[in-house]
């Protein structure tokens, strides 16, 4: 049998994981923060919000490509190693390791900033495919879980 | 933190992202575009800025490492 986890929740019409974020290389230890599971992107990513919820230091660090999300265009900043705590069927925790960039938007006007603080951080197909989970979701019943 | 704390954090955030999405339409009426922080089914700050939701949030000794921040809006956002 499958083993089950189901950290995932709809919220607002999208299946959200909360996690508890720890990067002792960024200095972040035990933080909470949503992430968005999302099919649609290849990538994962801490979003703007996250950047500054956890503090992350972003400024200075090269800039690794750029992406569209959201309608808004982003730099892309390397992330050390992050290790997510999440909650198993058992409501035990379980950790698991996974890459993320962080996104800085490239817009400078004070209302298109606020725009890119505004959307989630966002797990992706990498996260899913790298952990071997399945994504499994009764949007009717708004029901939502991971297996592997 | 021990594994015990860890899941304390982990329920708390679910149980605060329920609450979040069975108060959705509330939200919206009285914070409509503005960052909220929330924790323990209550809003706790909420400003149009997010750094200074930030720095609010510090000012007043809040932990800010178990508490939800979400941008309310009417207007939905396409990813």
């Amino acid at each position: 049998m499958a083993d089950s986890i189901r950290p995932l929740q709809i919220v607002e019409d999208r299946v959200v994981l909360a996690a508890v974020a720890e990067c002792r290389n960024l200095r972040v230890l035990h933080h909470l923060i949503e992430f968005v599971i999302d099919t649609g992107s290849k990538d994962s990513f801490l979003s703007e919000k996250d950047v500054v919820k956890l503090q992350v230091p972003v400024m200075g660090k090269p800039v690794k490509g750029q992406v569209d999300f959201g309608g808004s265009r982003f730099n892309q900043v390397e992330l050390p190693e992050f290790t997510l705590h999440i909650l198993d069927e058992a409501k035990k925790a379980i950790a698991v390791k996974t890459k993320l960039m962080a996104v800085k938007t490239t817009k400078t006007s004070e209302d298109k900033i606020q725009r890119a603080l505004a959307l989630p951080s966002i797990l992706g197909m990498d996260f899913l495919k790298e952990q071997g989970f399945k994504l499994v979701v009764v949007a009717k019943e708004g029901l939502a879980r991971l297996e592997r | 933190m021990t594994d015990t704390q860890v899941v304390d954090m982990l329920l708390s955030g679910q149980q605060d992202l329920s609450w979040f999405n069975s108060h959705s339409e509330e939200l919206k009426s009285k914070y409509n575009e503005k960052f909220v922080a929330f924790r323990n089914k209550a809003v706790i700050e909420a400003d149009s800025n997010l750094d200074s939701l930030m720095h609010k949030l510090r000012k007043n000794k809040v932990d800010t490492s178990s508490v939800m921040v979400r941008f309310v809006s009417r207007v939905k956002t396409l990813l």
